[in-house]
């Protein structure tokens, strides 16, 4: 079951609605994303919450409708100092191509 | 009350310092986010332990409700949740498994 990139993007802008995001179907198939979030909603987070957050944003779909998704979150560049982990958004490299199963 | 499943889980998580939730055995991964996480473990030379989720259905289940994390793989060291594929790789490219594993006394390559 695949899900659209559009939906996942308007569920996370639902969610962070000051984040700069990024979708792309890396496969073309509509059942492998990738994803960039950068929020200040992430400051002083670990990546394991980050990470949840978006996967809540998703309301369930993860592991479910959405089979794979390659995820980067960030803290956007300007939120930096404030306790933030990680580096920049606009520091990180490309995201991968990785491909789930 | 206790879950069977939950308890046997943790019992899996005790029984060595890495272990790998994955799909597939490290030899042969069946997902292409599992293969990822074993390939940067046997690059740093962790010995680690996979556990097969597709060859077991109540732990393939019950590992996500444990973490309350959706997806396979998962990782953990020494009874820690560390992440998932996406953040073993980030953790791995910016130096921090390594450091991680030789805190915890964990023989790697880079220790």
């Amino acid at each position: 079951m695949a899900m659209d990139g559009t939906e996942i993007e308007r569920l996370l802008k639902q969610a962070f609605p000051d984040a700069q995001i990024a979708v792309v179907d890396l496969r073309g198939d509509g059942d492998h994303y990738g994803a960039r979030v950068a929020s200040a909603s992430f400051v002083g987070k670990s990546r394991i919450q980050q990470h949840k957050m978006v996967y809540d944003a998703l309301q369930g779909q993860m592991g479910g409708a959405l089979h794979a998704l390659a995820l980067e979150t960030a803290v956007p560049a300007q939120n930096l100092d404030a306790g933030a982990t990680g580096p920049a958004f606009a520091a990180r490299p490309q995201l991968h191509s990785i491909s789930g199963d | 009350m206790t879950n069977p499943t939950a308890e046997r889980i943790k019992d899996i998580i005790a029984s060595s310092d890495v272990v790998l939730f994955m799909k597939g055995v490290p030899a042969a991964p069946q997902c292409g986010f599992s293969g990822a996480v074993v390939q940067i473990l046997a690059g740093l030379k962790v010995p680690f332990k996979g556990v097969d989720v597709l060859s077991d259905p109540q732990v393939r289940e019950g590992i996500k409700s444990f973490s309350n994390w959706p997806t396979i793989p998962q990782l953990y060291v020494k009874g820690e949740f560390l992440g998932g594929a996406d953040i073993v790789r980030e953790m791995f490219q910016a130096g921090e498994l390594a450091a991680l594993l030789s805190d915890k006394g964990i023989q790697s390559a880079a220790t």
